[in-house]
């Protein structure tokens, strides 16, 4: 430290004179079972998390690439007999089991997700500005 | 083994390598808490608080940057949380007391003996919180005001007006103690 300005040398050689205080007993183990007992980082959380939700990701994604046309064509159709302008067949949506098990772990990977990011983020900053 | 070569071990699975961070920053991390939160239960809190959360935070670490100063940064924030919730209300600049300005005969602090270290650390503890940080980091761990300006993420200017309101705060303080010894 070599900004030391004139002003705060005598404070500065009685704080720093101050003997530090050991640390108590037992802190470095209470620590680190704590952090044994916390699991392993959130890293591979993440990598689970992405491992449950990018093959169903890429199923859906395919899925509406392949059957997008047939879903917006069923959508309007379902918005306009809503509307009560036609009965006409067509207003229907099928949705296949995987895509309803894609939609699971995609909810299930979200939630891991969430978890990772929640264990990783600090709590909110109170210092005085 | 470098700080940045263990947060590397322990995102790779190696928790048991943290060990040695607790080991070289418990004694720091302990008595950062204990000179803000002047409480030896607290500070022991807070210290292993700071630990399980920088712990869980060390994917957001940067490794260009040192480890230390994040490091305090994390603690500092828990014991000013702790103090806060011990409180019950956020602690501002606004509620913070007018710099008194030191008395004219103020005392000479150029002799470093160790009652006058205790006085000082026993003023100190009447500081406000906020100032009792800026302190402890700017002088006792030996932070250059850039540094404490990023531990405590607020401007450099402001560190300067803190520390300096804190200076004269505990000159203020320590002349009306040695003036009513007489």
């Amino acid at each position: 430290m070599n900004d030391l300005e004139r002003d705060e040398l005598d404070i500065h050689a009685l704080l720093g004179a101050a003997r530090p205080e050991p640390l108590p007993i037992g802190f470095r183990d209470t620590v680190m079972s704590r952090i044994r007992s916390d699991g392993a980082p959130m890293r591979w959380e993440w990598i689970f998390a992405a491992i449950l939700a990018l093959p169903s990701l890429a199923y859906l994604g395919w899925g509406l690439a392949a059957h997008g046309a047939e879903l917006g064509a069923s959508i309007s159709a379902i918005l306009v007999a809503a509307q009560g302008l036609d009965q006409t067949s067509g207003a229907d949506v099928v949705v296949d089991g995987l895509a309803i098990v894609s939609l699971a772990l995609v909810g299930l990977g979200s939630a891991v997700a969430a978890h990772a990011m929640l264990r990783g983020t600090e709590p909110h900053r109170i210092i005085a500005r | 083994m470098t700080d940045q070569e263990i947060v590397r071990l322990c995102l790779s699975g190696d928790a048991d390598a943290y060990e040695a961070l607790v080991e070289r920053y418990g004694g720091r991390v302990y008595n950062v808490a204990l000179r803000i939160t002047h409480d030896a239960d607290a500070a022991r809190d807070c210290a292993q608080d700071a630990f399980i959360r920088a712990y869980r935070a060390l994917h957001q670490y940067d490794p260009v940057y040192p480890f230390g100063p994040w490091l305090f940064r994390i603690t500092t924030n828990a014991s000013l949380n702790y103090i806060q919730r011990a409180k019950g209300r956020e602690i501002t600049v606004e509620e913070l007391p007018d710099a008194p300005e030191p008395l004219e005969a103020g005392p000479e602090l150029s002799a470093v003996r160790k009652e006058d270290v205790q006085e000082v650390l026993d003023a100190m503890a009447l500081l406000p919180p906020a100032y009792r940080a800026a302190l402890t980091l700017r002088h006792m761990q030996q932070l250059s005001y850039q540094e404490v300006a990023d531990t405590l993420g607020i401007p450099l200017g402001t560190v300067k007006t803190h520390l300096h309101r804190a200076r004269a705060a505990l000159k203020a303080t320590l002349a009306e103690r040695r003036a009513r010894r007489g």
